[in-house]
């Protein structure tokens, strides 16, 4: 009853960053690779995703205050100008995919991209004008439920269990080795699950829910919680697209209806439905988390309320921060011929190349004794979040040597 | 183990949550700390992160200038 009633932040921003460009991503990844090395390798990423966001869970119940806001208290103007550029541009080109994912996931049902964009950036609304943080909580968590959904189809897709079980024992088989999509999707994955706007999301949500230092063990587990859960279905949807490996389907170039529609033949219609309305709901669920990410953050550096449970008088600045932040990213979607495919092929890569610098802060704050006290990392906690950096920062540099140097890869 | 009053229900929860939570919701009770002191190694590393990020967005434009340009 304790933990339902705790339940929230943790559960919710993992389940939040498996958004429209991540299933997508892992998608790809089913269609591109099969069963084999990324299984476990996805499974690693939420572990990485977990030490991350329990940073912030001590952070917000220790000091009752936003990422952001922190940020500019122990920094200054001039470092928190950085982070706030780093979320609002990563933000922003996330916010995009997911109303595209939106679009994609109701185009499936013949659902105009206008109406599609239009009705989900109404429902961001209203959930939000609900004006409580539990009942916003309550209602993003009832939606974001369906990011499940994505188990039934990798059960329709008959993978092979033996397979499975193989591969998150032995890191294999990676078919092609390494090369340049495979360094694309390592990124994307990561890129997939640990990403700036959910350390702010999380602290601030963290603080709006009224988490004290006594309630850090059950923010830990709401975390774990939400990190298996997003695990598994993140690990579903790579099974759900394994048929498309299997029988050399193409890819590369698919949306998330483009997925459904593929599937149809390999999990059957009701399959390829539950396929779309999975895009669709992960869309959905992140364009709340992540406009109210941005309007947490405009809030706590404006120096302006900001909490879901300020009246509409009261809050008026954070809510119009909010839903700015929806409506800029569902009309940019709608304008005719903006090139949404690279938008949605390289965001998750931007949300990995601007991760260590968010972590270092992170780090920094949480490191900081005169704020966190006996809350402060431990040698251990430490050693697990400075290796997480340097895995992002060694995999972004991978990434830019290959891109300079293509030739460095085997074709 | 008898009880003297029966556990709480979802609406009763709801309530208890409310009660329990919101008062550490006002912003009002929150601590205001000063500026951290940022040793050269920090500030030096925070400034390598920050060009960092500069190249690899810089090669990110690149790459999509290049892919929107495609092969003809």
């Amino acid at each position: 009853m304790l933990l339902w009633l705790l339940i929230g932040p943790g559960v919710l921003v993992m389940l939040g960053e498996n958004d429209g460009p991540s299933m997508i991503s892992y998608a790809q990844t089913g269609a591109s690779y099969g069963i084999g090395f990324f299984l476990p390798f996805i499974v690693l990423t939420f572990i990485m995703a977990y030490i991350v966001q329990e940073m912030t869970v001590r952070l917000g119940a220790v000091t009752k205050l936003g990422h952001a806001e922190l940020i500019y208290m122990r920094f200054g103007r001039f470092w928190g100008f950085f982070a706030m550029a780093d979320l609002v541009l990563g933000n922003l080109l996330t916010l995009v995919t997911e109303f595209i994912a939106v679009r994609a996931g109701l185009g499936f049902f013949g659902v105009p991209p206008a109406l599609a964009v239009l009705g989900a950036f109404l429902v961001v609304g209203g959930v939000v004008l609900s004006r409580r943080y539990w009942t916003w909580e309550r209602i993003t968590l009832g939606f974001a439920v369906f990011n499940l959904i994505f188990i039934p189809v990798a059960i329709m897709a008959h993978p092979v269990s033996t397979q499975v079980v193989r591969a998150f024992f032995s890191w294999s088989p990676l078919p092609g080795g390494i090369n340049a999509q495979f360094v694309l999707l390592i990124m994307a994955d990561i890129g997939a699950t640990v990403t700036p706007w959910m350390l702010f999301f999380q602290q601030s949500a963290v603080v709006d829910k009224g988490l004290t230092a006594a309630d850090i063990g059950h923010g830990r587990l709401d975390t774990a919680v939400g990190a298996v859960v997003a695990a598994v279905a993140a690990v579903a949807t790579v099974l759900a697209a394994t048929p498309l490996f299997v029988h050399h389907i193409a890819a590369s170039n698919f949306q998330g209806a483009d997925f459904a529609q593929a599937l149809a033949p390999f999990v059957g219609n009701v399959g390829a439905t539950l396929f779309a309305v999975g895009i669709f709901e992960a869309g959905l669920v992140a364009a709340i988390t992540i406009s109210s990410s941005s309007a947490y953050a405009f809030g706590e550096v404006m120096g302006r309320p900001h909490s879901l449970n300020n009246s509409l008088r009261e809050g008026w600045p954070f809510y119009a921060a909010l839903l700015a932040a929806a409506a800029i990213a569902a009309a940019l979607v709608l304008i005719p011929n903006a090139p949404l495919v690279y938008i949605v092929l390289v965001v998750n890569v931007i949300a990995t190349l601007s991760m260590p610098p968010a972590i270092v802060f992170l780090l920094l704050m949480v490191n900081d004794r005169q704020i966190m006290g006996k809350h402060a990392n431990s040698p251990i906690e430490n050693f697990f979040g400075i290796s997480v950096t340097v895995l992002l920062v060694l995999a972004g540099l991978f990434y830019g040597v290959t891109s300079i140097f293509p030739h460095l890869l085997p074709t | 183990m008898a009880e003297d009053k029966p556990p709480p229900g979802p609406a009763d929860g709801e309530i208890w949550a409310r009660e329990a939570l919101e008062p550490d919701q006002i912003a009002a009770g929150k601590h205001r700390y000063g500026l951290a002191p940022l040793s050269r190694g920090k500030i030096v590393l925070l400034w390598a992160l920050r060009v960092y990020v500069l190249l690899m967005i810089a090669l990110i434009v690149y790459q999509i200038c290049q892919a929107m340009r495609g092969p003809r």
